[in-house]
């Protein structure tokens, strides 16, 4: 708890002082590569026949993902509070190469916490991480996926309070990380509203990102929050079904619960213990979900629905051969809601799709699934 | 609220002489000039059947209370030890039921034990904090340990806890500044009816003497007597001490005894336990060996 409150404290100071806010634009302009372009996907727009679809370009910041408008702040943060080490859990391994990545640029020592299953299904990050300098320990316990990493990351921190900062990647765990999360990752929201602004001279008719923890959908979000008229669309994870027990969709199938410090909807067996997940993407395969979003489908802000492997891996396809443009698995959920909605709406609709990530870590798992290369060949 | 509020079943109540069965156990630990020796077992490992018969036998090595672990899946405070045996526990089927019914059979068997449930917010979430309370009440418990559920969330707890006459034991670490420590031990000026009720109710103040997890260390950090000071001036008097997390045989045992008014002892002899057919044999000798030391 007191570590908390330091980093509260840290924060809050942080927030108010312009030089913090300087460095982090600099950092975000020059390193990231910010801003992310907005663009119109008008191949996969007129295939659909309905609406025009926008992407929101995460996958084009350093490191390819959104993970990085994060872990800049954080590593600020934590310099600041002169932590000398970082760690941090990771699921499908783009917030673990963000916090390696940043750890680089600062000077600081960095371990990740990878559950070993996911280490096994995205080799590619885990071989990045290590070149980038960080130490990468398998988690064996629990279902050896995110939620075990995140844990397993929450009791080193507890025991390195003093010289370590824990770099959390998403919306969740315990106040103020949802907070300090959602405000580093509201970079997209902000860009996003200015450009389609710019572009279309309107607002869109509804943002879609998909939902794991939740911080991509809380950043783009955050733009459009108090514009009533925009629809807010998250898309977790339905597996192999929302029946079949082999899904990751808290939201949709959860209720409300404590893990990993916070009050939010959990998927969980009668007497709360959490349940093992299932997502064809690791980054959406966690069992919690950010407590904004609790509160924003509670409130009715915003809806989540859900979409499975399958659907899933069709729209990482269907962007592909249309647009060039090879999705992460977690932000094709987002993409495969677009080409659920889309062809329904009129022309002159406009959704945009936050594309949280570059898909290039999943190009094994894709080939397995379809049925090339399942040899274990490269 | 009125500080004689005692669970309403008969001999599964807080012993009739009157307080909480810690709070005698304190008391005769303090008449009789000698430590505490608390036992932390985890329900359920390696099933549900066998914890009974292996508490038994630690508590007639020698253990002044015994502690429960309720497993669950993410257990954020513990260390590979309790992890894995929570893991054992759940792999063997064991649920909440089983739980209250081996606390059960250890409150009949062991009718002035003193026992605590060290459980996870989230498991009494799910029952509803009265429900669970009152269960627990039900079965002979007499103290709640929470590690994950701050004080400041804690209000409801303590207050349906104190009803049933259990105590929700304040976790303090290391790491707490005074003025957090006061707070928890109900030294700050605002509050005091709570606080007076849940003192009443029994309990202690348990000390987590490392920063970090559950798991048997070689060497006590050597902050702890510092912070021991610090945790005893607050408490002046009014809660007892116990320290845990750590302690891994008879010299680190010894160590925390002189600093506290008891000291618990889990994943040591967990690791005795899960060690094979012996297992039992060597942690009764390692409660043994505590007690002496103690």
């Amino acid at each position: 708890m007191a570590a908390l409150q330091e980093l509260e404290a840290a924060y809050e100071e942080a927030r108010r002082d312009p030089a913090f806010a300087e460095e982090l634009a600099a950092y975000l302009k020059d390193y990231v590569a910010r801003p992310t372009p907005l663009y119109l996907a008008r191949r996969l727009s007129d295939h659909l026949g309905g609406a025009r679809i926008y992407l929101k370009r995460e996958d084009l910041a350093h490191t390819g993902a959104h993970k990085i408008n994060n872990t800049i702040g954080q590593a600020l943060l934590a310099r600041r509070m002169g932590k000398r080490r970082v760690i941090a859990e990771t699921g499908a391994g783009q917030h673990g190469v963000a916090t390696a990545t940043v750890a680089a640029v600062f000077g600081m020592e960095c371990s990740v916490y990878m559950g070993e299953e996911d280490m096994e299904r995205q080799a590619l990050n885990v071989f990045r991480m290590r070149m980038l300098g960080a130490t990468v320990h398998p988690v064996r316990t629990g279902s050896r996926t995110l939620k075990d990493a995140t844990s397993e990351a929450i009791r080193e921190w507890v025991s390195r309070v003093d010289d370590t900062h824990y770099i959390i990647g998403s919306v969740v765990g315990p106040h103020p990380y949802p907070r300090i999360v959602r405000d580093f990752q509201s970079v997209i929201g902000t860009e996003a509203r200015r450009q389609v602004l710019e572009k279309e001279g309107r607002l869109p008719d509804a943002v879609i990102a998909c939902v794991g923890g939740g911080s991509n959908a809380m950043g783009i979000f955050a733009g459009f929050v108090a514009d009533p008229e925009v629809q807010l669309i998250g898309v977790e994870a339905a597996g192999q079904g929302l029946n079949t027990g082999l899904h990751a969709a808290s939201l949709a199938a959860g209720r409300p619960g404590v893990l990993h410090g916070a009050l939010s909807y959990l998927l969980q067996d009668e007497e709360g213990q959490v349940l093992s997940t299932h997502s064809v993407s690791a980054g959406l395969d966690y069992p919690g979900v950010g407590p904004e979003h609790a509160y924003l489908k509670e409130s009715g802000r915003a809806q989540y629905e859900a979409v499975g492997d399958q659907e899933a891996l069709e729209a990482f396809s269907l962007l592909a051969r249309t647009e060039g443009i090879v999705p992460a698995l977690e932000s094709a959920h987002a993409v495969a809601y677009a080409v659920r909605l889309a062809p329904a709406l009129p022309r002159d609709a406009i959704l945009l799709v936050n594309l949280s990530g570059r898909g290039d870590k999943d190009v094994q798992v894709v080939a397995a699934r379809a049925g090339q290369g399942g040899g274990g060949q490269p | 609220m009125s500080s004689s509020a005692m669970s309403p079943s008969g001999s599964l109540s807080p012993s009739a002489s009157g307080g909480n069965r810690f709070d005698q156990m304190f008391a005769a630990l303090r008449r009789e000039g000698r430590k505490g020796l608390i036992v932390y077992l985890m329900a359920g490992d390696p099933r549900p059947e066998a914890t009974p018969e292996i508490a038994g036998a630690l508590v007639e090595a020698g253990c002044d209370a015994l502690e429960l672990g309720v497993p669950f899946s993410d257990p954020l405070a513990d260390g590979p030890t309790i992890q894995a045996a929570g893991q054992r526990a759940l792999a063997a089927g064991t649920r909440l039921v089983d739980v209250l019914r081996i606390a059960r059979s250890l409150r009949a068997r062991f009718p002035s034990l003193p026992l605590a449930l060290m459980v996870y917010y989230n498991t009494v979430l799910q029952r509803g904090e009265a429900a669970f309370v009152r269960e627990a009440a039900g079965a002979g418990v007499d103290a709640l340990i929470v590690p994950d559920l701050p004080h400041e969330e804690g209000t409801g707890l303590r207050r349906e806890a104190a009803a049933c006459g259990v105590g929700l034991v304040p976790l303090i670490a290391p790491t707490s500044p005074i003025g957090r420590i006061r707070e928890m031990l109900g030294g700050a000026p605002s509050g005091n009816g709570a606080h007076e009720l849940h003192r009443a109710c029994g309990g202690f103040a348990y000390l987590v003497s490392v920063r970090g997890v559950t798991g048997a260390r070689d060497r006590l950090p050597e902050e702890l007597p510092a912070f021991a000071d610090r945790v005893r001036r607050e408490a002046s008097g009014r809660w007892p001490l116990a320290i845990g997390f750590g302690i891994s045989g008879p010299e680190t045992a010894r160590e925390a005894a002189r600093l506290a008014d008891a000291v618990i002892v889990g994943s040591a002899l967990i690791e005795r336990l899960a060690g094979g057919a012996e297992g039992l044999a060597a942690a009764v000798e390692l409660t043994r060996a505590l007690r002496r030391a103690v």
